[in-house]
């Protein structure tokens, strides 16, 4: 029951500061407030999302990702890896067709993202900042 | 009431929860690539991907099925099913293993996997993972490309690098329609690999010891092998020469040099790489040498290697790439060893009968006449031998222009042209049936084409390039 109602208020402030917050369209990379993770830069944050590591500044750190089509995906896709999506699928298919990885688990919205995070210590997580709400920690924002 | 309606939401969570659960467990994933493919001139074709100067479709179409199931949370079972129009949409297995996280850097193998040999040789068939509509051909020809083995996969992190270690050790079997046989190999080998920001360099070596399982009957490897080796050890250049040099060194002449039987097991074979790639987003490059070397057998082994260069504007990518082969020197030494014992045969024949018949007190104009006999009926098989063997010393160049289309995230549209040419010469000997003096003629060479069979093709009068036209759509899902 926690979750359904951080779930809608989470959602119900994203709806709010999408507006205000679509012009700018920066990302806000987020962790479990109980990680120890402080900050990270965009490099290791793309690493981490790539699957060429399981840590940052030796803290694991598993990933959660986007649907294709978000636009939270987009923003941090181009800015943060410096990928579009076709090269994105380009490099993956380089891994899962070998065996060497797999792309990381998808959710369909930034609030989901912001749930997944708030409940697994070792989440990382990409979201339009309007979206984050005090059940999760901020580490980097990339304009 | 109120405790059935609860028990009813719990029934239908848990039944949410399983069904997720099934779904991150199973994960499907393919690839699929199709086009037209030809190429320009009626005297070559590259018969390997069934490409020549009649359109094709089939030579381009491949379909590919990846399912991976997590069996526990460090093992999973990955299955890929491949059917492609060269093989008549066989549905093949190009990978079934099961794979263990033994730690979070290490990782075993066991199964069928594909042999990573170059840059390019695990993900041969996925199209959308690379720029062209095929990889060079210079390079990208080699026949059985699985292993049914061991692998090991390390990686680990040091600062921005991530570095790779990927070893591997198995068997692979199968026809290669183009040598005409069955063989097995065993394989193994080591590659490295190191990526930081933009850049990926990579290092592969790899060894096979080939064994000749089965010759299709009639086929080249088969004239090949009879030619050298004889049938059951009667006949064939080996036997001929040594028989020849037994009689000469009792009638006191000068042997010729000897050559070895071509083995059927035993045969090692060195596949080195080295290459990089450096993208940046915008900019593509990627570069790779190689080099194959086949001990104590006649392949055509070499040097191999190309530079891709593109430019990503928006949904386009236009790129140019320059590849080239050659087979050599260590390679073309031993063809050439096996060329000179057969067209030297025939007059080193004719002096033994000769010198013979005059020792055994033969007038000496009967004598010239039992050498010429002897030298004539030997002509034949020996030109076919030397002029089967000299076109195995090789070399070709070639250019792409090709450009990319993103059509969408995952489906890209491609279209190549490539020419293909400096295909240097290659000597075409001609042995006098009378004298057994030989002499030699250049023809232009073919690289890694073939004459197509059906007449029209002059050995004597060759095109000197080739283009091959390909429009490719590609997709992963």
């Amino acid at each position: 029951m926690k979750i359904i109602k951080r779930l809608i208020s989470s959602a119900v402030a994203a709806c709010f500061l999408a507006g205000a917050t679509a012009s700018v369209a920066d990302i806000a990379i987020i962790v479990n407030p109980e990680s120890g993770l402080n900050e990270a830069d965009a490099k290791q944050i793309a690493s981490a999302f790539l699957g060429k590591r399981g840590s940052i500044a030796g803290v694991s750190v598993t990933p959660v990702d986007q649907e294709e089509g978000q636009a939270s995906r987009d923003e941090f896709y181009t800015k943060v890896v410096n990928k579009n999506a076709s090269q994105l699928n380009a490099y993956w298919s380089r891994l899962i067709f070998t065996g060497k990885g797999m792309p990381p688990d998808q959710v369909s919205a930034d609030a989901e993202v912001v749930e997944v995070v708030a409940d697994e210590l070792e989440m990382i997580g990409y979201v339009s900042p309007g979206a984050v709400d005090d059940s999760v920690k901020v580490i980097l924002v990339v304009q | 009431m109120e405790r059935r309606v609860k028990s009813t939401r719990n029934a239908v969570k848990q039944n949410r929860s399983r069904l997720s659960d099934m779904s991150s467990r199973l994960k499907i994933n393919g690839f699929f690539s199709s086009g037209v493919t030809l190429l320009d001139n009626e005297d070559f074709e590259f018969s390997q991907l069934d490409i020549d100067e009649d359109y094709s479709t089939s030579s381009v179409t491949k379909l590919g099925i990846q399912m991976t199931f997590q069996v526990s949370d460090d093992i999973n079972v990955t299955g890929q099913l491949v059917a492609k129009g060269v093989d008549n949409y066989d549905v093949e297995a190009e990978w079934a293993y099961l794979s263990w996280d033994m730690t979070e850097n290490f990782t075993a193998r066991i199964g069928r996997q594909r042999t990573p040999y170059y840059l390019l040789s695990e993900y041969l068939d996925v199209g959308y993972a690379y720029p062209w509509t095929r990889p060079p051909i210079e390079m990208y020809s080699l026949p059985l490309n699985n292993t049914d083995g061991l692998a090991f996969l390390y990686d680990f992190n040091v600062a921005d690098w991530n570095f790779g270690t990927h070893v591997y050790v198995g068997e692979a079997f199968g026809d290669v329609e183009s040598l005409g046989g069955s063989f097995r190999l065993q394989n193994r080998g080591i590659t490295f690999t190191a990526e930081t920001g933009s850049w990926t360099l990579r290092l592969g070596y790899s060894n096979s010891e080939v064994k000749v399982a089965s010759i299709v009957s009639g086929g080249s490897g088969e004239e090949l092998l009879q030619g050298i080796n004889g049938i059951d050890g009667v006949g064939g250049l080996k036997a001929s020469i040594d028989t020849i040099n037994a009689n000469a060194a009792l009638l006191g002449l000068d042997p010729i040099a000897s050559i070895d039987k071509l083995p059927l097991d035993g045969i090692q074979t060195d596949y080195m790489s080295a290459a990089f790639t450096y993208d940046n987003g915008s900019l593509l490059v990627i570069g790779e040498l190689s080099n194959l070397a086949v001990e104590d057998f006649i392949q055509p082994a070499g040097d191999g290697g190309y530079l891709m260069v593109g430019y990503r504007f928006g949904k386009w990518m236009p790129h140019i790439t320059y590849s080239r082969f050659y087979t050599d020197s260590d390679n073309d030494k031993q063809v050439q060893d096996y060329i000179d014992a057969a067209v030297a045969a025939p007059g080193a024949l004719g002096a033994v009968t000769r010198v013979g018949a005059l020792a055994q007190g033969v007038p000496p104009a009967q004598a010239e006449a039992l050498a010429s006999a002897a030298i004539g009926n030997a002509v034949s098989g020996a030109e076919d031998l030397a002029n089967g063997l000299a076109p195995l010393i090789q070399e070709q160049a070639s250019i792409t222009l090709g450009v990319v289309y993103d059509i969408n995230s995952r489906v890209k549209a491609k279209f190549d042209v490539t020419k293909y040419d400096s295909f240097g010469e290659y000597n075409n000997y001609t042995i006098d049936p009378v004298s057994g003096a030989v002499s030699s003629t250049d023809l232009d060479g073919y690289g890694r084409f073939g004459l197509t069979d059906d007449g029209k093709a002059s050995t004597a009068n060759l095109d000197s390039s080739t283009t091959i036209y390909t429009f490719a759509i590609d997709a992963v899902f």
